[in-house]
Parts: C-alpha cells; structure tokens; sequence
C-alpha cells in the first residue's frame, strides 16, 4: 500500500511539475514578447501589425525557452535526483522507489521500505512554485514596461515624415451613441500618387480633391442621417440596406471646413475637414546672377544651375529665352524655348543644370538676353522663375564716336587715347607675323608706355600721386613724353604735358640762394591739390578708380608682350570711361512738336472769374460691424471667466458673433474648429474651464486679426478754474518779460 | 518651603552621620582629610537641590519694543534682547519664536502703552498708510534683504481702443537659471521676454489689447516649467474718440491724397482744401457738412481739432488768417506742419530751424521712434533736410542715426508739430500699413487738441486688496457742484478737499475682489481689487520703500531713558557638581588603594 503511495507520490509530482513548467514558460514569452512589441511599435509606426508582431514573437520566445527548458523532459527519475538532492535523510536512494520490487536485492528491498515511509512524510518542494512566481514577475515588468513605452511620448515619430503618409494625427472624437462602426475610405486625386486609404475616424486631413466615401452602421434602424457641411450644406444619406442600419456617402472634397453627422435629428460633435492643397514648383536657381554682363574675350557661355521641388512630382522643365538684338527702333525680339535634356518621371525634387551657348543661338555684340525658368507639375499647376539678364557688350559701339560729336564733352582726350590704345593694339597685333619679334616687343612696350601715362593722367583726377611729383628733383623722363608724341595725336595730352613744363620752368627759374620755400618745397612730400582730390563725388573716384585698375592690368600685359591678353583689360577700362562719360551727360532727343497759335489778347489778363471752384462730398458707410461685435465679445468671455454667467445681452451679443466664428471655422478648419466647439458647449451653458475660453478668445482674436493704430483725440484732466488762472498768469508773465 | 528645611535637615543628618562614621573608621589615617571629603560632598549635594542664587542690577529699556513685520526672519530675531512684538496673524504663527507676542492693531497697543517711545522694525516694515501713526516715535528699521520676483511694475490700465499696453516694472533675479516673463491674455501671448542677469532687471512688455471693456491680462514668470508668479493685470479699453481734421495743400499731391483716402476709410471727419489758382480752392467734406472754407476764421479752426498745413500754403495766407492760426493754436488747436524747404517763410514756422545734411544721398530712408528700437521700413525718398534740435521742442520721430525728422513745441494750449518727411505713401504702397498708421497716429495723436474731460479719478493705493480701504479721489472741471459718487447703490459723500475746491476725495472698502464698479455722476468707473496673494513682492517693496523714506525723514529724537532693573541669577550647579565627584572620588578611592 506504502509502496504504491510513494510511488504515486512521485508521479503526481512530475504531472503537477510538468504543468507548473509550461505555465512558467508562457509567463516568461509573454513577458519578453510585450517587451520587444511595444519597443519596435514606438521606434517603427507599424500600428496595424501590432498584433501580428506580438503573436509571432510570443510563438519564437515560447520555442526557444523551451528548448532551453523543455517540460516534456521532466521525468519520474529526475525528480528523485532532485529529492535525494534537496533531503538527505532520503539517503540518496529515492531511485529505488521506482524500480519494481522484485527487481530489488534484499537490502534494496528493506531500503526501499525505509525511503517509503520517510517519502510519505516529506513535504512537497516548492522550488517550482518558486520558478513560477518569478516568471510571472517578469511577466508583469514586461506589462509595465511595454505600457509605459506606449505612453511615452513619440520621440523618433516626426510629424513631417509621416503626416503625408496615410496616419493623420489620432485626434479624440465623440461618436454618437448609435454609431455601431463606421468607416471612411479617402481616396485621392491621381496627380498624388498616394494609395487609398481607410480609417476610423471622422476627421479628415486630405489631398484637395480627394474622393471620401463614409460607411456608417448604426445599431439601431435611423430614419434619417444627414451630413452638414460647414453649417449650410445638408447631404441626406441613403440607407445602403433600406433597413437603416447600413448608410453611405460619397463625396468628393475641394473646400475645407468643418461637418457634423445628424442622426434623427440629432447632431453630433464637429469633425475637421482639412485640404493640403497640391503647392506649384519652387524653382532656385543659383547660378547666374540676375544680371551678368559678358565683356570681350570671355567666353560666350552661360552655365545655369537649378534646384526644382515640388510636393508631388514635376513633370516639365524648360527655359524660355528672349533674345534682344539690334537698338533704337530696330530692336527685335526672338524667342525660344530650350529644353533640359533629362527625363522629369514625376520626381519630386531634381537640380538640373545647363549650359547655354550663346553664339550658337545667334547672339551677337551688343545684344541681350532675357529667360527665366518655366516648370510643370503633375497637377497641370505651372511656376516660373524670376527673369535673368545676360548681356554681351559690344565693342563696336565703345568705339564709336556717336554721342561725342556733338553735345558736351568733357573728357574726350583721354576717351580718344584708350580707343587709340586699343586700335594700335589690334594693329599691332594683325601686324604681328610680318615684322621681327624684336619690333613686336618694342612696340608692346611702347605701348604699355602709352598706357601708363593714360593711366597717370586720370590719377591725378583723383588726386594720385604720379611718380614725376614724389621728391625727384624735377628731373623728368622726357622719353617718356616723346614716346608718347611719337605715338599718337593726344591733345590734351600736349596741353598738359605743356603745363607741367610750364610749372617745371617756373620752379627753375625762381630758385633764389636761401629762398628757403623753394627749398623746402622740393623735399616736401607734397600732394595734389585737395580741391583737385575733391573734385568729383564719390561713386565718380569709385568708377575711376576701376578705370584706372583695368589700365594698370592692361600695361602690365602690354608690358610684358602678352599683347593678346591686354586686349580684354582695355575693353574694359574703354567701357568704364565711356559709362562716366554718358553719366555727365542729359540727352534730349529732338522731337517735332507743333503747337497751337496763341491768342496773344487772351493770355496774362489774371481774370479767373470763369474758374469754377470744385467741390466733393462724400461721407463713408458705417463701418462693418463685425470687429466692433468680436471686440466686445472678448470681454463678454472674459466676464464669464470670472466665474459670471451670461446676462441676456451678453447672450445676445455672443449669438450675433457666431456666424463669423462659422465661416471662419469653415475657412480654416484646423485653427477655428477647435474653438467653435468650445463655443457651443460655452453657449449651452456648461461651465467651460477657463482654457476653453482663452481658446475661444484666441480664436476670435484671431479673427479680428493685427489691429492698426489710429489717431485718436487725446484727453487732458478736467481744466478748473485754477488751471486756467494760472495758464493765464504764465501766459502774461510771458508777454510782460518779452519772450 | 517646608521641603527645603526637610532637605536641609537630612543633609545635616547625613552630614551628621557620615562624620560619626569616619570618626569610628578603624583606619585612622588620613581622617581629617576623610571628614573634610564626607563634609564637601554633603554640601555640594544640598547645594545641587537648592543652587544659589544672587540679585544683579541691569540697565533695560522698557520703553522700547521691537515690532516684527512681513518678511521678518527667524534667525535674525529670535535673540533680540527686549519685547517681540507683531500684529500680523500669519507672521505670528509661522515664526514660533517663543517670546513673540501677537498685538491686534498697533496704534491701539501703543495708545494703551504710552511709556514707549522707541520701535525697533524688522522685516519688510509697515505700509504707507500706518506710518504717519508713529510720527512721534523714535524708529529704527532693520530691512530685510530685497525680495525676489516682481518688485515693481505699473502699465496703463484705462486704454483707447488701439492703445498698446505698456508693462513696465522691476524684476529682482536670484539664482542662475533665467526667468521669462510672459505676456498673457484672452487667449495669447502678446509678448514675452528672458531674465538671465542677477540683480534687479527693468523689463518692458507691450500688447495691444484687442477687446472693448475689460480684461484681465497675465503677467507670468517662468522658471524652466515652474511658474514663479502669476500676477493679474487689468485692463479697461474704450473706444477711440475721432478727431476733426482740416487739411490745407498749396497743391494736390499724393501725400495729402493718401492720408486723406486713410483718414477717410477710417470716418475721421475731415475737410480737405487744395489751392488752385489764386483764391480757388478745390474742397472735399468728407464726412462733414459745407462750409465755408476759402477763408480761414477762428468759428472754422475752433470747431477743428487738428489742422495739417504745408509750409507753402502757410506762406499763401493772409496776414489775418495766420493770426487767427496762430491763436487757434494758443487755445489749443494742433497744427501740422509739412516743411520742405530750407528757410522758414512765415513766423509759425520759424522756431523749426532745419540743415540739410547729403549723408542720405542715394539711400533709403529709416523712420524710427525715439524710445523706441523697432524701426519703420525704408522709404524710398532721399532724405536731405533735417529739423535742428533746439530748447522747447521735442522730437517725436527720429531717422536712424539720430537725425530728427517731426519735432513738435508748445504754442500756448496747442501744440505745433512740424515734419520735414515729404511722402509717407510709399508704405501703403509697399504693403506695410502698419507702419504708415503708426506714423500718422503718433504724429496726429500728439498733436491734436486735448479734449478737456468732465472729471477725472483715480485710486489710491494704486494696487488694492480684497478687503483694504481705498480712497477714490475726483477731479471736476465745476468746482461749484459736489460730485454724485455712489456704490452697490449706496450714496458716498465726497470731502472737499481745502486747498483744491474742484478735487473731491471719499473712501470705500474693496469688498469684491475683481472688477468694481464705481458710479460718478452717472457715469460708471471700473477699478479692479487684487487678491490677497496678487503682487505681493510689489507690495514688500513698495512697504520697504515707505518704511526706509519715512524713517530716514524722522527726526532723532533724544535717546530714551534706561532704567536699572534687578535681576535674579542662578549659579551653575556644575560648580557643585565637580567639588563633588572629586570629593566621592577620594574617599572611594581611599577606601581601595591606599
């Protein structure tokens, strides 16, 4: 009888074991599965596969720790290990109990008699119990900690990443009671490329456009459900089942707002109704300037480098040129479109880049080009750049002479030299391959020479020191001027080569023995003139002095026989200096005007007795009432926040002000709605806490917009009798001291 | 009594046996020195039951107290020698110093007291109002350290419609973590600002209310989440009253026409002439009936509150019209003066002394106030004449480096304002209205007549508590009537006051906290009552302040008379105690060693 007891003893054990084993087993997957579920939920918003997540983790923890611990290897044999282990007064022969007795020896056999009775008296180990209980411990942390990351703010989870996508924000909303399910498939416009979409929710945040169909189950048959759009729109619905439970809407959106389910007659909460409206192509370009101005010897090329961007996709590029060519009257226009050469494929954002080569689109010297960026998105909504100036100078016209034969001159001379300058330079170098390179330098140099003195003489426009003038004791290089002589016909350049003669004769002849001025004047470091320095406004020596650092390069290159190269250089100064030259000069053109004879007996008689003296009236409308209203609202609201109910007038006041409230919440929905909810349960008369009204107050602040300051009377302090006396007072004290 | 001659005599008998004792020890040595032990032991132990005491004489100043008030620390007063005395409740049970003691009203303590005659204050000190009751004591107040937070503030709180809020005030900043200062009310947050230096920091807030009536704005102080204070700031908005406007143009331009189309939108009534030919005007009324106008009187400029000239026009006039001008001006018409040239050509205009300066040559021009830092967009003129700063005038609009643009003087009652900006417009055009409107509405606003009102008031204390006494004093321009001043229905009856007949004070209670409502000759005036808690480092300092002024203005009054008093002394019962572990010691000691 013993015997089977003990025996039963164990087996009941290993049952019990085996059971407690799988329990302890599925506490510990769910607690590590919940764990890593809501990790990976709050770090990837895949909120529609929670579940499948958590079962399929719950499935590979379970295996594993069972692999690791598996119960089905709890046996009989090992659990009397386990009793020899943890009793020693078991003897270590627990074992022995599990053999049949007849197998037994003798000895065995009376040991087996002895562990019997001491196995009935033992007490059930509770290491199991043990193992359990902490595994159900895990199970609850793994509880805790998964609510507690579900309840975390969502840090890695930007609002701008995926507001596009198909997850609007989770906003809380009242359902009506009989509301069973609903749901609502938004799907929108092709041009988006978005996927439809379903949700369980009634507000809405959607491509303008977009189709949104409403299926709605009710738990009870409803005779009548209507949707009202932005207050004024009443959609009636038809019961899909004619039983009224089953109702659907379709409906395709173009205008944001607000709308409101009305089931029998009752309505319900407000739900949003958001556009995102599909924005044109922003175009960047960065390269060129908006105006750019090619001088001679750069390359007739422009490289032009953009950056497009669009919400959905661009689907055409081009840049629309206008060439301008030809002056006065015969200026004529071409226009032309030229294409990137880059297929577009709805991308949403490119930089493309292109060069234009002018000359190959026909551009000459002197004329202009106009062009600015044309872009397409997949909608058919088309943006276009800013307009870009390109001009390429012409050379012929610096060197024309129009303009300066007749009207004022003021500085042609040296005008003259620098178109002198360029045209033997251009001679020189035509000349080139027939004469020795010997020549050739001497006359580059010469040259140089010439440019030099050019460059000295505008120098001293600006008050430069030449370096004739610095502490050299007049000992000029006359070369210098015959070189010039030899060169060309220069005017100017005589008279004031002349006058510096003059000057030089005259401190020749007056030096005296101990006539200490003179003395001291040829030691001093003595400058120009300053009202020669001062002579022209500022942005004038700004604009010189430009000429005068393009001449410097010029005789450098001139200089060191790089003919070729000085070329652009006195381009460049020779259209400065003719820039300075129009900007001193009014050109009036001459016009043909005929005039009407006068009536000599007419004019000058001062009478002005038919003169009639005009006279206008007009007083304005009163104005809109509405800021006024909404101004006095605001403080109606602030009254109640101190805790005041409405008075009949504030009341009335608050209704008036409504309308405005609707139609801005229909305008813009996602600002107003909130507050016009909180309007009406303000106006049911609920006690709102004060946010709720700050809210609204916002809103209608909102509303009445940025207030602007108007003149406005001001107002002194009563003016008593005192007062006066004593303004009068000063006044005579004023006139008496004779102030 | 009956105990200690019980103790005494045990201690005899004690003593009594102890030296029989010795006496009889078998052991003889020592025992003298045994008896002297037994004997010092036994009295010490009697002194330990009764220690000794003695009478000792102290000058003490009875007629001095030290009165302890709001902000009072308990470490700097518990040892105060002398009466601890408070009259505030809370102060009281916060404190537990042990001597304090809790007086009801302290002019009715010293009425009953009037051997005192010196107040020793500590704390924050005593309102304003309490103070003139200790003018003919002898005080010396002990401050304690400045408060923390808001310790001054004040904003205009009866605005116009379109007014700004200005809040303007201290803030004492402790510690290194910034504070800001928010701004807040009817749903926003007009302005805001960061406190990080320590020490007091002056700060400016601005809003512009947007209600008509009243609203409690927020003034709130944020460290980090905590918020610091909250303090209300009331505010009443009026409507705006318009102003009557007569223009005068020696020629049309698009200045005037802009500035008469705004003026216009805004249904400001306004006349509008501009010269033609000689003595042929071109008038618009524009919310206004006919009149005459080709001649300029006193009956046209009296009915004006603002008149907007140029300078050319001015110079067209007749001798006779720039006299009634000129008089109009002194009994308080505005006069706008737009100045292009370079020299004055009429006598109203020769106090603006102008220079031209080419510094603007080629550049924009930047309008800005003078007190202000926010400049004005760039307007496209070349700006080349200026308006000398002289002695009387005050410039209302400045370019950006400091050169003055509108300057404006008194003439009289009237103000004459003179500006050398040729167009204005250029904002409209560009889109900036609100820097056009700022313009015109400083410049109009600062020059036109003052209207007179009937009455006036204000409150006193500026910051009333639930519960205070308030006096509401009124100005009336008819010094002859007593004004109609009632309350919750209840007629007040107003003191003239002796050396101002037209002024008129009463005094209230705050009963409500919040809006009140005063009724003044028919019309109601709203004053706002604060709660106990509301600007409470304002009022600290502003006690701490009156407390400081008034006792420096104190004269010294002789040095109170001190007084010996007789004070019992008990000696230390560890001198009796050592004499008599030493004297237990040696004869324990004698029994076992030696």
């Amino acid at each position: 009888m013993v015997e089977q007891e003990a025996g039963k003893r164990i087996y009941r054990w290993k049952r019990q074991w085996r059971i407690l084993r799988v329990l302890q087993l599925i506490a510990l997957s769910l607690g590590f599965a919940l764990l890593i579920c809501a990790v990976l939920v709050h770090m990837f918003p895949f909120a529609e596969w929670e579940t499948v997540i958590f079962v399929s983790l719950f499935g590979i923890a379970f295996v594993i720790f069972n692999l690791i611990h598996p119960f089905w290897k709890i046996d009989a044999p090992g659990i009397a290990r386990y009793l020899d282990r943890q009793f020693p007064e078991l003897e270590e022969s627990t074992g022995i109990l599990l053999r049949p007795s007849n197998e037994l020896s003798l000895l065995e056999r009376l040991q087996q008699q002895k562990i019997k009775t001491l196995l009935t008296r033992i007490q059930t180990p509770a290491t199991p119990l043990k193992k359990l209980g902490l595994s159900i411990l895990v199970m609850i942390t793994g509880f805790g900690f998964s609510f507690m990351i579900s309840h975390f703010k969502l840090v890695n989870y930007s609002p701008e990443t995926y507001s596009q996508e198909a997850r609007p924000g989770v906003i809380k909303e009242r359902v009506p009671a009989q509301i069973a399910s609903f749901s609502l498939k938004i799907s929108a416009p092709a041009y988006t490329g978005l996927p439809e979409r379903k949700q369980q929710q009634f507000s809405v945040k959607a491509a303008t456009g977009s189709l949104l169909k409403w299926e709605i189950r009710t738990n009870e048959p409803v005779k009548k459900l209507k949707l009202i759009f932005n207050d004024r729109e009443v959609a009636s619905l038809r019961s899909a089942d004619g039983l009224g439970i089953a109702w659907s809407f379709l409906k395709a959106i173009h205008q944001p707002g607000f709308y409101q389910l009305e089931l029998d007659g009752k309505k319900s909460d407000l739900y949003q109704l958001e556009l995102i409206p599909d924005l044109p192509v922003s175009i960047r370009i960065t390269q060129p300037k908006a105006h750019t101005t090619i001088d001679f010897g750069q390359p007739q090329r422009l490289s032009l480098t953009l950056h497009l961007n669009d919400d959905y996709g661009i689907k055409d590029a081009a840049i629309s040129a206008t060439m301008a060519s030809g002056k006065g009257e015969g200026v004529s226009f071409t226009e032309k479109k030229l294409l990137f050469n880059t297929a577009f494929n709805n991308s949403k954002s490119m930089s493309l880049s292109k060069t234009i080569n002018l000359k190959s689109l026909g551009m000459k010297p002197g004329d202009e080009l106009y062009f600015f960026v044309k872009a397409l998105d997949n909608h058919g909504q088309t943006s276009r750049s800013d307009v870009y100036f390109v001009s390429i100078v012409d050379t012929a016209e610096l060197m024309s002479m129009a303009g300066m034969t007749n009207g004022i001159n003021l500085v042609p001379e040296y005008f003259r030299s620098q178109r002198q300058i360029i045209m033997d330079t251009e001679k020189l170098l035509n000349e080139k391959p027939g004469i020795t390179e010997e020549s050739f330098k001497n006359r580059s140099n010469a040259l140089g020479i010439d440019q030099r003195l050019l460059r000295l003489r505008y120098g001293k426009f600006l008050g430069e020191e030449t370096e004739t003038a610095i502490g050299a004791d007049h000992d000029h290089d006359h070369g210098e001027g015959h070189v010039h002589e030899e060169g060309h016909a220069h005017e100017e350049g005589h008279e004031h080569e002349g006058e510096e003669h003059h000057e030089e004769k005259e401190t020749k002849a007056t030096p005296k023995f101990g006539d200490v001025k003179a003395i001291m004047d040829s030691y001093a470091h003595k400058h120009d003139i300053a009202e020669d320095a001062t002579f022209f406004e500022p942005e004038l020596k700004a604009q010189l002095k430009a000429v005068l650092t393009e001449m410097w390069s010029s005789e450098l290159q001139l200089r060191t026989y790089k003919t070729r190269e000085a070329l652009p250089f006195e381009y460049k100064a020779l259209r400065l200096l003719k820039d300075l030259q129009q900007k001193s000069r009014a050109y009036v053109a001459k016009t043909t005007v005929k005039v009407a004879q006068l009536k000599e007996e007419k004019r000058l008689s001062g009478e002005l007795d038919k003169i009639a003296q005009p006279l206008q009236k007009s007083s304005s409308e009163p104005l809109d009432k509405k800021t006024a209203l909404l101004k006095r609202a605001l403080s109606a609201l602030e009254s109640r926040k101190a805790g005041a109910a409405f008075n009949t007038e504030e009341l009335s006041l608050l209704r008036e002000t409504e309308k405005y409230m609707v139609v801005a919440a229909s305008d813009n929905p996602a600002v107003f709605l909130p507050a016009l909810k909180g309007w009406r349960k303000l106006m049911t008369g609920s006690n709102s806490p004060e946010k709720e009204i700050e809210k609204v107050q916002g809103a209608i602040g909102k509303i009445i917009g940025q207030e602007q300051a108007v003149p406005q009377l001001p107002s002194a302090p009563p003016a008593s009798n005192l007062y006066r006396k004593y303004f009068n007072a000063l006044k005579k004290g004023e006139g008496a001291n004779g102030i | 009594m009956e105990f200690k001659y019980i103790a005494i005599g045990l201690c005899l008998i004690l003593a009594a046996f102890l030296s029989l004792k010795e006496w009889q020890r078998a052991n003889k040595a020592r025992k003298i020195w045994r008896l002297l032990a037994s004997s010092v032991a036994v009295l010490c132990f009697a002194l330990f039951i009764f220690p000794i005491s003695y009478q000792v004489k102290r000058p003490e100043r009875p007629h001095e107290i030290n009165l302890l008030s709001t902000g009072a620390i308990k470490d700097s007063v518990k040892n105060l020698k002398g009466r601890l005395l408070t009259s505030d409740a809370r102060l009281f049970q916060s404190l537990k110093v042990p001597k304090l003691n809790l007086i009801a009203d302290l002019p009715y303590f010293l009425k009953s007291q009037p051997e005192i005659n010196q107040l020793n204050i500590y704390g924050y000190g005593l309102n304003a109002d309490e103070l003139p009751a200790l003018r003919d004591y002898r005080l010396s107040f002990h401050p304690s350290a400045i408060p923390e937070g808001l310790i001054s503030v004040s904003w205009n709180s009866r605005l116009k419609s379109s007014e700004t809020l200005v809040i303007q005030g201290i803030y004492k900043q402790e510690g290194t973590v910034p504070v800001k200062l928010l701004l807040q009310g009817l749903g926003e947050n007009p302005d805001s600002l960061i406190i990080k230096t320590k020490g007091e920091n002056t700060f400016s807030l601005k809003g512009r209310p947007r209600q008509t009536g009243q609203a409690v704005y927020h003034l709130i102080a944020l460290r980090g989440k905590d918020t610091l204070a909250k303090e209300p700031v009331p505010v009443e908005v009026q409507p705006a009253m318009p102003l009557k406007i007569l223009l005068l143009a020696a020629h049309p331009d698009f200045e005037y026409k802009f500035l008469k189309n705004w003026l216009f939108e805004k249904q400001y009534p306004l006349i509008f002439r501009s010269r033609i030919s000689k003595d042929k005007y071109s008038t618009d009324f524009l919310n206004k009936e006919n009149t005459n106008v080709s001649k300029i009187n006193a009956s046209l400029l009296n009915k004006m509150d603002l008149l907007l000239i140029d300078e050319e026009e001015l110079a067209a006039l007749s001798a006779e019209e720039l006299t009634s001008i000129r008089r109009a001006v002194d009994s308080g018409l505005g006069l706008v003066l737009r100045i292009t040239g370079l020299k004055a050509t009429t006598v109203i205009s020769k106090p603006f002394g102008r220079y031209e300066s080419p510094e603007l040559k080629n550049k924009t021009l930047t309008v800005q106030l003078p007190e202000q830092n926010r400049p004005f967009g760039p307007l496209p003129s070349e700006q080349a004449v200026f308006l000398r700063t002289s002695e009387g005038a005050q410039p209302v609009l400045i370019e950006k480096t400091g050169k003055v643009l509108v300057d404006s003087r008194i003439s009289g009652m009237g103000k004459v304002t003179a500006t050398v900006v040729p167009a204005t417009y250029h904002w409209l055009l560009n889109g900036r209205k609100e820097d056009y409107s700022d313009f015109w509405s400083t410049l109009l606003t600062r020059t036109a007549r003052k209207a007179a009102s009937e009455a006036s008031w204000s409150i006193d204390p500026a910051i009333p508590v639930h519960r205070e006494r308030i006096n509401i004093t009124v100005d009336l321009q008819d010094q002859q009537k007593a004004p109609l001043i009632s309350r919750n229905g209840l007629r007040l009856s107003p003191l003239q006051n002796i050396a101002l007949p037209f002024q008129w004070q009463v005094s209230s209670w705050a009963t409500e906290q919040g809006w009140n409502k005063v009724n003044l000759n028919g019309r109601t005036a709203s004053f706002y009552v604060y709660g106990d808690q509301d600007w409470k480092q304002q009022r600290n300092m502003a006690k701490l302040k009156a407390t400081s002024a008034f006792v420096k203005g104190q004269e010294n009054i002789a040095n109170p008379l001190e007084t010996n008093v007789l004070i019992t002394k008990k000696v230390s019962i560890w001198w009796f105690f050592f004499p008599f572990l030493m004297a237990v010691t040696f004869l324990w000691y004698e029994t076992k060693m030696l």
